[in-house]
């Protein structure tokens, strides 16, 4: 069952290998390593636009929140006033 | 007279030819245009000479003179700034090589934006200067074409990845096992070694264990299944890049707290004042020498480097065999902005001249000329603890330069009796006068002192 999911993966990635051009490299990437990049590149690809938008989530947080902690600081203030 | 460098044949568009002191690069016709093209590119412009090595097009004059006295036709011709040592990546310490994979890494993201790519990620692409890493492959930078994967993934892993793991992991120093088939290490060894916790991790999980799952699955010339290069969206090849950059980012030495030469420095058998005059002595040594390099055997954590810097010379080369006390020196180069490069060295069994027809990879005394070297309480450990010869051990250490400072310890010492401690004396001849008579043989000795209560003694020649 594993072995199966696996070749699914695998063949997904062969998917993403569509036939193009033939750059001339003199270094042989490897069959097994450009087909994996097939597979993990969508991955990373939807991990760096994750990481993006968590980012603007984040910054969201911190501006409301940190707007937040300003008015509270600023309320302790008035009340030890 | 030029000639080819012997290790730098696997890429076709172009060769690098050391004429006298100077190192050139001639190029193809077919990379001549687009190397003119990476020379000019801002990332190029803005890194040369900080991170990658400093490179210019000489004269016309020279450019024939390169030409002339090699085969094969070459339009464009580049020179680049000569580097005073050349190390390889199995001789780096854990930080330097992890500081290696990140340039590279960098390096290739910044040419993506410009629309240049990597042709390979070789890990030998990467030299050091102090402990400042510099790009030197020049001729790897080429144009982005819109699709292309990323050609020195399988590479990376193997000279980068795989070692920085294994010391992150297990905390086994990769440097023998990686100087044992240059190539750094295979992934399907490597999955068999790391642990099952290294299994949840994602990016040890995509590079490691799919990557070795495929190889051993799929053989690398497999026609039939992806003959062809395939298209990588861009958005993907930089994902990969920028997840593989904080992986190696996040990664930590294993087991380098404590090692027993890492605190040598300041947890050894010599009294305050003894260690005062071995520092005099290598300071006069050092000031009357004024090397612009000098080796620094058995190094621990660069405290005599640092010395011997701060009196003239102007950069050393720390070497050991301890990896705590390569990290300790790396730590110190960098805090105080010392040009000390600390290698990995097992003297008795140095580097050696290997790779394609032996020739590939120098070997550490053709790569390291210093014009000095100092032994600090090295010796017993060549004669006593590794059974070198009493007079070859003393000519290896001449031999490495014209200049030298060498500390002869004593029986009594003891470092020495520890040594002897479970084998008796088997060593009659291991003498003070023994060690005059032989250095003395092969050098002239310029000067003595005691440097140390115990006995032990510096000797200084000049051959």
């Amino acid at each position: 069952m594993l072995r199966n999911a696996f070749m699914v993966v695998v063949l997904s990635g062969i998917g993403l290998v569509t036939f193009a051009h033939d750059a001339h490299a003199y270094l042989d990437p490897g069959t097994a390593s450009i087909i994996l990049q097939g597979i993990i590149g969508g991955i990373a690809a939807a991990a760096a636009a994750g990481a993006i938008y968590w980012q603007r989530v984040k910054s969201f947080f911190s501006r409301t929140l940190g707007r937040g902690a300003q008015h509270s600081l600023a309320a302790g203030d008035s009340d030890d006033k | 007279m030029a000639a080819f460098d012997p290790g730098s044949f696997r890429d076709p568009a172009g060769r690098v030819v050391r004429q006298g002191d100077r190192i050139f690069r001639v190029i193809t016709p077919e990379k001549a245009e687009e190397t003119k093209a990476v020379l000019d590119a801002p990332f190029f412009r803005r890194r040369a000479g900080a991170s990658i090595v400093q490179t210019w097009v000489p004269s016309d004059h020279d450019r024939k003179s390169v030409t002339s006295a090699i085969p094969g036709e070459f339009p464009l011709v580049i020179e680049h700034e000569r580097l005073e040592v050349i190390s390889y990546p199995f001789e780096w310490p854990f930080s330097l090589l992890k500081r290696a994979a990140e340039l590279h890494l960098e390096i290739h993201l910044e040419a993506l934006e410009e629309g240049f790519d990597l042709s390979d990620s070789s890990a030998y692409n990467v030299q050091f200067v102090g402990t400042r890493p510099l790009f030197i492959d020049v001729l790897s930078f080429r144009r982005y074409k819109a699709g292309s994967y990323w050609s020195g993934y399988k590479q990376f892993c193997e000279e980068f990845l795989a070692p920085l793991l294994l010391t992150a992991y297990r905390g086994v120093p990769f440097n023998e096992w990686y100087r044992g088939n240059l190539s750094g290490l295979d992934l399907v060894s490597l999955a068999k070694l790391l642990p099952a916790r290294a299994r949840f991790s994602l990016q040890a999980q995509m590079h490691v264990f799919m990557h070795a799952r495929l190889m051993r699955r799929i053989k690398s010339h497999d026609g039939g299944l992806a003959a062809k290069q395939g298209q990588l969206p861009l958005a993907s090849l930089k994902g990969i890049l920028r997840g593989m950059l904080s992986y190696v980012r996040s990664l930590r030495p294993r087991g380098l707290e404590t090692t027993y030469w890492k605190d040598y420095e300041f947890n050894n058998s010599y009294l305050p004042e003894d260690a005062e005059r071995k520092r005099t002595a290598v300071r006069a040594f050092v000031e009357n020498a004024k090397p612009a390099l000098l080796v620094d055997l058995g190094c621990n954590s660069g405290d005599f480097s640092e010395l011997s810097i701060a009196a003239g010379a102007k950069s050393t080369v720390g070497v050991d065999f301890d990896q705590g006390a390569l990290e300790a020196a790396v730590s110190r180069a960098d805090e105080q902005r010392l040009p000390i490069l600390p290698i990995y060295q097992d003297l008795t069994n140095p580097s050696s001249s290997q790779g394609w027809a032996a020739s590939e990879r120098g070997a550490f005394v053709e790569r390291v000329q210093p014009d000095a070297v100092i032994a600090l309480a090295v010796f017993h450990h060549l004669a006593i603890g590794k059974n070198i010869p009493f007079s070859a051990a003393i000519k290896w250490m001449v031999d490495l330069a014209p200049k030298g400072l060498l500390e002869f310890v004593p029986k009594s010492d003891p470092m020495v009796q520890g040594m002897l401690a479970h084998r008796g004396d088997m060593f009659l001849h291991y003498t003070e006068e023994k060690f005059r008579q032989e250095l003395a043989r092969v050098a002239t000795i310029t000067s003595e002192a005691q440097s140390s209560s115990s006995g032990r003694r510096i000797f200084t020649y000049e051959r």
